[in-house]
């Protein structure tokens, strides 16, 4: 009698391949139900009943009570009954239901990490019974090939992933814990203090992430610069001139400054030294998700969600291996050779993959950080066919650090000369690639900034062209970019590689933090300054490092994911009752920032006419359409008002029309180009120019 | 009511001007004004004036120094 099985799948692109790989003839059965595609693929004697989700069908919800804090009582529900945004995820669930009738065995097939766990767990408790996590495996892989996903079918262990599903329930029945009860907290405490409703979060890590930026802004608030002086020489060799570096790279007084400049100003220099050496440069390791989006950042200026979105794209056509990964290393299992034979045959990568096919060995540079669910990004050398401008870009990346990571050290020859003028030292530097080694296969993402010297001998004289000293100051510290603050999350232990790119654009849609580089706004730093004052422990490291090391320890089998949840519990409690017992300054000083933070938002600029008025953005109350209109308004000296588009966001740019003077704006509208527009309906510029103006 | 910054609506502690974030703006200028007395000898004024002008000046520190400067020249 042939045996049925039911193999859950996280995504339905995931489904299709894993039912064509496992089908005996690859030409699986499809089937829609309720706009949910499933696949019966025939192996040996069983019959494969391959059915998808849509990411996580279950989530968990306060189990009865009120909207208030503090909330320890919850349980998992279909995600469609938490959030009605999901009513789609009903149709899978019943449709799973259906299928795992008369069942024989189940499979996980989900992604291999704690959430794809999760979620095959989750169906199997909750829709196919209790009864069927004894009769469930797991299939294991990092890639959507078939010949990685017959493997992972072929070497199933006999049960569940326990440990990781444990890890991933615990971590989000914490993450819930803490979401739920400081969002709450906040909101309410602005909501009971003045009768104001904004939806105000922060979680275990969203806490410690805003409080990196905050320190971050404070430093650069309270910055004051110093001066110093930058010797800068030039000498000229032949035909070029070449850059040379005094001795001290700083000088930190004027006198010494000019002093140093006197005497070598008309000055010939001699060649004291000449040093050369030759140094190994090692290929970079292939990419992790986190090295991958600054990469990508670095580039293309991608932010690390739109990496991340695009290499799950890849990775669902098995195209790349899977990418949320912290490993830096590509284990002896991967077939290398298979992947370069497959490159072999995408023109881009052709000639590279010959040259390093035609190696006896290959070792691949192998990074520090490690990942046991997964090796490095990499690709699996399936033929790419027409991807979008993003994903094509991002297969390129991955494609070429992969070669590159196979390649061999560059070598590269530095020269250091030691020029003497009128008694003070120039250091004049060298440098060029003698063997291009792995940088020839990086080559788009490589540029060589070496300076070619020409022969030099000792006690050679030479003519200074230039000797200046410079003034200087020392700058700030830099504004977080999405991905430095990402690096610092991930050096710091917190979040995980799949949520800290979410954190940051959380941040961002609270309001808390705006622009690139990522400035705080007043709401973020009033936020910040109360919990610090209160509850400092929900922007402390520390906690959010001891429960993560908690967390991780689920895994390994030293603790619980109870009483992971219970101890998170515990913290909860006294910080939810200093919430409670200074809810009312905490909501005043939040309003206030909230109510300063509107203000500045609806002020465009300077009003041109009386000059002494701002241009606000206001709404009419009875047709609640916007215009623009001078503060003074109110007190009867100026009525100067603009129509407003009536769709998209409207940003103050700072910035006065060069032809009549009233504020520039700049107007965000979804799916198009972002443009600036002077407000003056009537302004000459618009008439001239024929477009926006100043 | 508690005591205000000059400068901002921040507490401040009783025995000084300002909130902490306008106090250490007030320390930053103090160290960096030896660093600038070093490199070019100059007065505490035209040490105000010229940082208050400098794109680098954080925007605390600035008012810190303008602050500064109201009260000498009053």
């Amino acid at each position: 009698m042939t045996k049925r099985i039911l193999v859950i799948c996280e995504k339905p692109t995931a489904a299709r391949r894993i039912a064509q790989a496992l089908d005996d003839d690859r030409a699986p059965e499809g089937y829609e139900e309720r706009g949910v595609l499933y696949f019966i693929a025939r192996r040996g004697n069983k019959d494969l009943v391959v059915v998808s989700a849509m990411g996580h069908l279950f989530t968990i919800a306060q189990d009865g009570g009120k909207w208030t804090y503090p909330v320890f009582d919850y349980r998992w529900v279909p995600a469609h009954e938490a959030d009605k945004r999901l009513s789609r995820t009903r149709n899978f669930i019943e449709v799973i239901r259906k299928l795992s009738m008369g069942v024989g065995g189940y499979v996980s097939a989900c992604d291999y990490d704690m959430e794809g766990s999760l979620i095959a767990y989750t169906i199997l408790l909750h829709v196919c019974g209790e009864g069927s996590l004894e009769k469930a495996r797991r299939m294991r892989f990092s890639t959507l090939t078939e010949q990685d996903l017959v493997k992972a079918w072929e070497e199933m262990p006999e049960t569940l992933d326990f440990p990781m599903i444990d890890a991933g329930r615990a971590r989000h029945e914490v993450d819930w814990l803490f979401g739920i009860n400081l969002t709450r907290a906040l909101t309410l405490s602005v909501k009971n203090t003045t009768g104001y409703y904004k939806t105000l979060s922060i979680g275990r890590v969203q806490g410690p992430t805003l409080n990196f930026i905050k320190q971050r802004e404070v430093e650069i608030r309270t910055f004051v610069p110093s001066p110093f002086w930058v010797v800068k020489a030039e000498i000229r060799l032949g035909r070029k001139k070449y850059p040379m570096e005094y001795e001290k790279p700083r000088l930190y007084n004027l006198s010494e400054a000019e002093a140093v400049e006197k005497a070598c100003k008309g000055k010939e220099g001699t060649i004291a030294s000449v040093k050369s050496e030759r140094k190994e440069q090692w290929p970079y390791p292939p990419f992790s998700l986190g090295d991958l989006q600054r990469e990508s950042y670095y580039r293309f200026r991608y932010s690390p969600r739109t990496t991340l979105q695009a290499a799950e794209r890849l990775y669902l056509n098995a195209l790349i291996s899977y990418p949320r990964t912290s490993s830096q290393r590509l284990p002896p299992s991967i077939d290398l050779r298979q992947i370069l034979e497959g490159l072999r045959k995408i023109k881009e990568y052709s000639e590279h993959a010959e040259a390093l096919l035609s190696k006896p060995r290959l070792r691949p540079r192998q990074g520090k950080k490690d990942d046991p669910a997964h090796p490095a990004i990499h690709p699996t050398g399936r033929p790419p066919g027409r991807l979008n401008r993003v994903d094509g870009r991002i297969y390129d990346l991955i494609c070429r650090r992969f070669m590159a990571a196979l390649g061999d050290p560059a070598v590269r020859e530095n020269t250091v000369a030691d020029i003497d003028v009128g008694g003070h030292l120039f250091r004049l530097k060298g440098s060029q690639l003698v063997e291009r080694g792995w940088t020839a296969f990086y080559a788009p993402y490589f540029k060589e900034k070496g300076v070619v010297l020409p022969a030099l001998k000792i006690d050679q004289k030479i003519p200074l062209t230039r000797v200046e000293a410079e003034p200087r100051h020392t700058e700030p510290p830099a504004r977080f970019n999405p991905t430095s603050l990402l690096k610092l999350m991930e050096d710091e232990g917190i979040g995980t590689k799949a949520t800290r790119a979410e954190i940051i654009d959380t941040l961002r849609r609270r309001e808390y933090a705006e622009g690139q580089p990522i400035e705080m706004t007043d709401l973020g730093l009033t936020i910040v300054e109360t919990l610090e004052r209160i509850v400092p422990e929900i922007l402390s490291v520390e906690m959010t490092h001891g429960l993560e090391r908690d967390l991780d320890e689920i895994q390994t089998g030293g603790l619980t994911a109870d009483a992971v949840v219970d101890g998170a519990v515990e913290i909860l409690k006294p910080i939810l009752s200093e919430f409670k017992e200074n809810e009312g300054v905490i909501g005043v000083e939040i309003n206030e920032a909230l109510k300063s933070q509107a203000l500045k938002e609806s002020t465009l600029g300077p009003c041109p006419v009386c000059d002494t008025g701002e241009i606000r953005l206001v709404r009419n109350r009875k047709t609640g359409k916007r215009f623009a209109g001078c503060s003074n308004f109110l007190n009867g000296t100026c009525d100067v008002s603009y129509p407003l588009p009536q769709r998209g966001k409207i940003l103050a740019t700072g910035e006065g029309c060069l032809h009549c003077g009233a504020p520039v704006v700049k107007v965000l509208r979804r799916r198009r180009r972002p443009w600036r527009l002077c407000i003056n309906i009537d302004c000459p510029g618009k008439k001239k120019e024929g477009r926006d103006g100043g | 009511m508690a005591d205000r910054c000059v400068l901002c609506h921040r507490e401040r502690r009783s025995n000084v001007e300002y909130c902490p974030y306008h106090s250490l703006a007030l320390e930053n200028l103090k160290s960096s004004y030896s660093h600038w007395n070093d490199a070019i000898e100059m007065g505490w004024v035209s040490f105000l004036r010229e940082v208050s002008e400098r794109p680098e000046t954080g925007m605390w520190a600035r008012d810190v120094a303008l602050h500064e400067l109201d009260i000498k020249s009053s």
